[in-house]
């Protein structure tokens, strides 16, 4: 195909229909640290593995869950640097609708604009897309929500879902496991459980498992 | 009272806070940052333009030809803070007022400004909640890139920077108060940005009333029933003694890691003259 030659420009579409560089965006962020998502009845909860890449680092200088406002939370899976530039823009916009309606902004709307902002940057130029996916969490007077938001400035609410490395495997583990009445405390141990799937052979996971029920 | 710098720049604010604003005579065309209220911008932007000044040349020439400005509503005030042992008192009355007019028998001049500090306005209504909403807003944002308790220097700078770079057109006179990890402040802020910060201070038209019972009662190490008692005794001076001031006193005592928002705490102006059997008038008067 003659993809390869539209795959540098952003903004130029590809024969095929595509913005190649936006796949390429959501490749860089399939090979970053896995995160997911889980919805409970009561809650949102939200995880991701720390992996550090000596253990000189000083772990309690990384933060990989960001708040943006009391009760919307983010993580990400991707380029670190890009999501504090999202996280930075997003606080700013949750303040300013705060500022002009007098209500706590709900989810779906600083969701909505986050996307937007990703969406600017896929038609603007000289810019590149955002190397990062997030996950918002978020609990507001519609009850818990949980939404992805690709590169592309596409988002979608999800019940449970996961990014990142594995994440074929841990949306499995996740589609088993997930039920709808789940209590928070639950979600919280299968988050959890299907973070180390990806770390732990099934034999070491059998072992927890019978330890912890 | 701490009377830095110039002793004629205090006058000036003072008329402001009193009588009729004076019309700006000043033309600046100054490129300054504005905030941009959309999507995107993350820092200032320098827009073209910044503020501008024409309304002020026009309301000038409107003024000679003999036109009245319209009357906007000032709280013609008392405010007043205090330090003591554990930490900062601030208050407030409760009027507003539109020339002669009471606008607002019961209105809240402490404005939240982060859980720690608490800011009293005097001056234009509009301005000083405009301009501690914004930059609380701002304190708010700051609080989540540090994760750390927002410092009363931090809001003073702040204030102090937004309303210079207004030169004195937000007429805004403020009482700044907090308790933070260095330790209580209090703070008072000009309309044009200067400020100064003291153990206790008075700000508004019935400053000097409060100020006179500061002056005579105040000692260091106040325990917080007796700073509340002072506080109360200074608003209730202003709002015996001041046209400006009325209505009751609001109370605010800060300290390490709490804060008590008393709202109304002093009622000594009830209302006694409603008739519970109601009035009746005969016909034809």
């Amino acid at each position: 195909m003659g993809d390869s030659q539209y795959s540098f420009s952003l903004t130029t579409f590809s024969p095929s229909g595509k913005l190649v560089q936006i796949e390429h965006a959501l490749t860089a962020v399939g090979s970053g640290q896995t995160s997911l998502g889980i919805k409970a009845a009561n809650g949102v909860v939200i995880a991701t593995e720390k992996k550090l890449p000596s253990i000189l680092v000083d772990e309690t200088s990384v933060q990989k869950i960001q708040i943006l406002t009391p009760n919307i939370g983010v993580v990400y899976s991707g380029m670190g640097p890009d999501s504090r530039v999202l996280v930075r823009k997003s606080r700013k916009q949750a303040e300013q609708y705060q500022r002009l309606y007098k209500e706590t902004i709900p989810v779906t709307q600083l969701v909505r604009e986050t996307a937007a902002v990703m969406q600017e940057f896929t038609q603007s130029g000289g810019v590149r897309p955002f190397g990062v996916s997030l996950l918002v969490a978020g609990f507001d007077d519609k009850g818990p929500q949980l939404y992805q938001v690709d590169p592309s400035g596409s988002y979608f609410s999800w019940k449970a879902s996961a990014m990142g490395k594995n994440v074929s495997n841990a949306k499995a583990f996740l589609e088993k496991r997930y039920t709808d009445d789940m209590e928070l405390d639950d979600a919280v141990h299968t988050a959890i459980l299907t973070l180390k799937e990806g770390v732990l052979t099934p034999a070491e996971i059998e072992d927890y498992l019978q330890e912890v029920e | 009272m701490g009377m830095k710098g110039n002793g004629s720049n205090h006058e000036c604010s003072r008329e402001r806070v009193k009588g009729e604003e004076e019309a700006a005579a000043e033309l600046l065309l100054c490129r300054e940052p504005i905030r941009i209220m959309s999507k995107g911008e993350v820092d200032y932007v320098h827009a073209r333009g910044g503020f501008s000044f024409d309304s002020c040349r026009r309301n000038e020439m409107l003024l000679n030809k003999g036109l009245k400005p319209s009357s906007f509503l000032k709280t013609g005030t008392t405010i007043v803070g205090l330090i003591f042992q554990d930490g900062v008192i601030l208050g407030a009355d409760t009027r507003a007022t539109e020339g002669p007019i009471v606008a607002d028998k019961n209105c809240e001049k402490i404005h939240y400004m982060a859980p720690n500090i608490y800011c009293c306005g005097a001056g234009t209504a509009a301005d000083t909640e405009a301009v501690t909403d914004t930059i609380s807003s701002h304190l708010k944002l700051h609080r989540y890139h540090t994760a750390r308790e927002s410092r009363v220097v931090t809001a003073l700078t702040l204030l102090k920077s937004h309303l210079f770079r207004y030169q004195g057109h937000v007429s805004a006179a403020l009482v700044l108060g907090g308790v933070d990890v260095t330790g209580p402040h209090l703070h008072t802020i000009y309309p044009h940005g200067s400020t100064d910060s003291l153990p206790f201070a008075t700000m508004g038209s019935g400053s000097l009333a409060a100020m006179a019972v500061f002056e005579s009662k105040y000692h260091e190490g106040l325990s917080r029933d007796e700073g509340v008692k002072l506080v109360c005794e200074a608003i209730c001076s202003g709002i015996f003694n001041d046209l400006g001031s009325g209505s009751n006193v609001d109370i605010c005592v800060i300290t390490k890691g709490q804060k008590e928002y008393l709202r109304n705490h002093l009622l000594p102006n009830p209302r006694t003259y409603i008739s519970s059997k109601g009035y009746s008038f005969s016909k034809k008067t």
